[in-house]
């Protein structure tokens, strides 16, 4: 096994794709996730969005791409500060825990106001008539809320956002509302890195008056506890299966087909699979944003020799 | 491989029917209205699972009266779900109800993954057990919080406190059905449009008040019980 040292564009694959929920096709509704990733010589950065779907957040599918853009300038910023070096953790973490979920609100909201700017709900005919809507179905009173108050348009663009940063020394997980961070261990175990609190249709969002100390973060080591794969999906996905092992089946199959078919064959099926699910399970948007070390293609090929070798000596 | 990871599921919605059998039900043909508006109401909810294939509407029913019992004890796809009817006699032990309700929502029980739970409560007087005791297990239970409730008050005696603090959001008020035109529109409102609402699973913000599932517009019932002699006044 090569491992190329100090690059992370050469050491990680990536593979995402997200389709429109079956529900949303039937009831006309836009695909409301969106997700982002960069891949440089020392950081992979991966992030996904999900707009919420009830009616007032009628613009949520632009909140949440403005979700992922947000996190990516933000989280990238602040790692570029020192490379998050390892010398200074404790340091890193209070500057993590305290600073990154009040920045990416702040320049979630900037980019919120300054979209609210160029595109009034006055101008545009599709809001114009969602807000109409609102107030036939739950009250002038909403209606009034969004379009008035100071800040209730931010209402409209309602998201939860995950991200993932690797670096040399760390990676960092960061969660704020519904949606899932699943890694496998390298001895194969498959974890969420945060609990699955949510219960209902209820979630966190970057559109609640306060939502940084919602966040959820994990900062761990990427020497000690560097995972083979890990992959962030909406809550779309998880929703679609009858039980958590049946999700966390998700990973096995990856690391299992990745060595075996190689990764365009996942990147040409994946959109058909998740199709396939959101028709058969939640009915929601789904996105799956897949990070595998590239030692892990390697790897049957490895074991297969091995297996020979003792067939051979078996003999 | 046509797929990637376990068993695929819909997500599941839980409702529950918990209907006051005491004797003060069969007053002025009150139980019996009631009856035939869930036997109208199930052909319409059939309608709303079918215009919904992601979510799998499971039906239960909860009668009280002295004491409580299961009436339909098991979840029952709406496709096979029958009504037989209720008969009414005893008093009001509405807190045994909702002991009863709070063990079936227990997460352990429930599906961690389904959408949130439709509780329709109907009754006519006041409770005559620990109705407080009954409320605390229901809440104390993470799906008690998150159901979606209704409460529809049938006639001049019901406990209007009661069925609030049943709601437990000052912002939506039980319904007062008063003949049996009005009984039949809120039981199909409650099993219909509630549960098109909760079916589509559509996200939140956690922190609004009454988020969990957007509740639709109450119908505007305009009987003239003066001169239709088919309506019951209760």
């Amino acid at each position: 096994m090569v491992e190329t040292q100090g690059d992370l564009s050469e050491q990680w694959g990536l593979i995402a794709a997200s389709v429109r929920g079956a529900k949303h096709i039937q009831s006309g509704l836009p695909n409301q996730d969106a997700y982002q990733y960069k891949r440089a010589k020392d950081y992979l950065f991966l992030a996904t969005a999900d707009g919420h779907g009830s009616l007032k957040y009628f613009r949520s599918q632009i909140g949440a791409k403005l979700a992922v853009e947000a996190a990516e300038e933000v989280i990238i910023k602040e790692a570029l500060v020192d490379g998050f070096d390892p010398k200074t953790l404790p340091l890193v973490k209070e500057r993590v825990k305290e600073k990154l979920p009040v920045r990416i609100v702040k320049s979630w909201r900037e980019k919120v106001e300054q979209y609210q700017e160029d595109n009034p709900f006055v101008e545009d005919e599709t809001a114009l008539a969602k807000l109409k809507e609102i107030e036939t179905k739950q009250g002038p009173e909403l209606r009034e809320q969004i379009e008035s108050s100071s800040d209730g348009y931010l209402k409209a663009y309602g998201s939860t956002l995950t991200a993932v940063l690797v670096t040399e020394h760390f990676i960092l997980y960061l969660q704020l509302g519904d949606g899932d961070i699943v890694t496998m261990s390298q001895w194969g175990e498959v974890t969420r890195v945060f609990a699955d609190d949510q219960l209902g249709n209820a979630t966190n969002s970057l559109s609640m008056a306060d939502p940084a100390p919602y966040f959820k973060i994990s900062l761990t080591s990427a020497t000690k506890k560097k995972p083979n794969l890990f992959f962030i999906a909406t809550d779309g996905y998880a929703n679609s299966f009858r039980s958590e092992e049946d999700f966390f089946k998700v990973a096995d199959d990856f690391a299992e087909l990745l060595p075996k078919q190689g990764p365009q064959f996942l990147k040409d099926n994946l959109p058909t699979w998740l199709k396939e699910t959101t028709e058969a399970g939640s009915g929601d948007d789904i996105t799956v944003l897949l990070a595998y070390q590239n030692s892990l293609l390697t790897e049957q090929e490895n074991s297969e020799e091995f297996e020979t070798l003792q067939a051979r000596k078996d003999d | 491989m046509s797929l990637i990871g376990g068993e695929l599921s819909k997500r599941e919605l839980h409702f529950f029917w918990i209907v006051d059998c005491s004797g003060s039900m069969s007053v002025s043909g009150k139980i019996q209205s009631l009856n035939n508006a869930i036997k109208e109401a199930i052909p319409e909810m059939r309608e709303v699972a079918r215009e919904n294939p992601n979510a799998e509407l499971k039906v239960r029913a909860l009668k009280f009266s002295s004491g409580a019992e299961w009436h339909v004890a098991q979840a029952t796809d709406i496709e096979n779900f029958t009504w037989s009817d209720l008969k009414a006699n005893g008093v009001t032990d509405l807190g045994k109800a909702l002991s009863m309700l709070a063990e079936e929502l227990k997460t352990s029980v429930m599906p961690k993954k389904g959408l949130p739970p439709v509780l329709v409560l109907l009754s006519d007087g006041q409770p005559t057990d620990d109705f407080e005791k009954g409320l605390a297990e229901l809440e104390s239970q993470p799906w008690g919080k998150k159901a979606v409730k209704i409460a529809i008050a049938i006639g001049d005696n019901a406990d209007h406190e009661v069925l609030q603090r049943f709601i437990g959001n000052p912002e939506i008020e039980p319904l007062q059905a008063d003949n049996s035109e009005e009984l039949t529109a809120y039981i199909k409102w409650a099993s219909t449009e509630v549960v098109k609402s909760a079916s589509t699973g559509s996200s939140e913000v956690a922190t609004e008040q009454n988020s969990n599932v957007p509740r639709p517009p109450v119908p505007q019932v305009t009987a003239d019980d003066d001169l239709d002699p088919n309506i019951d006044v209760f």
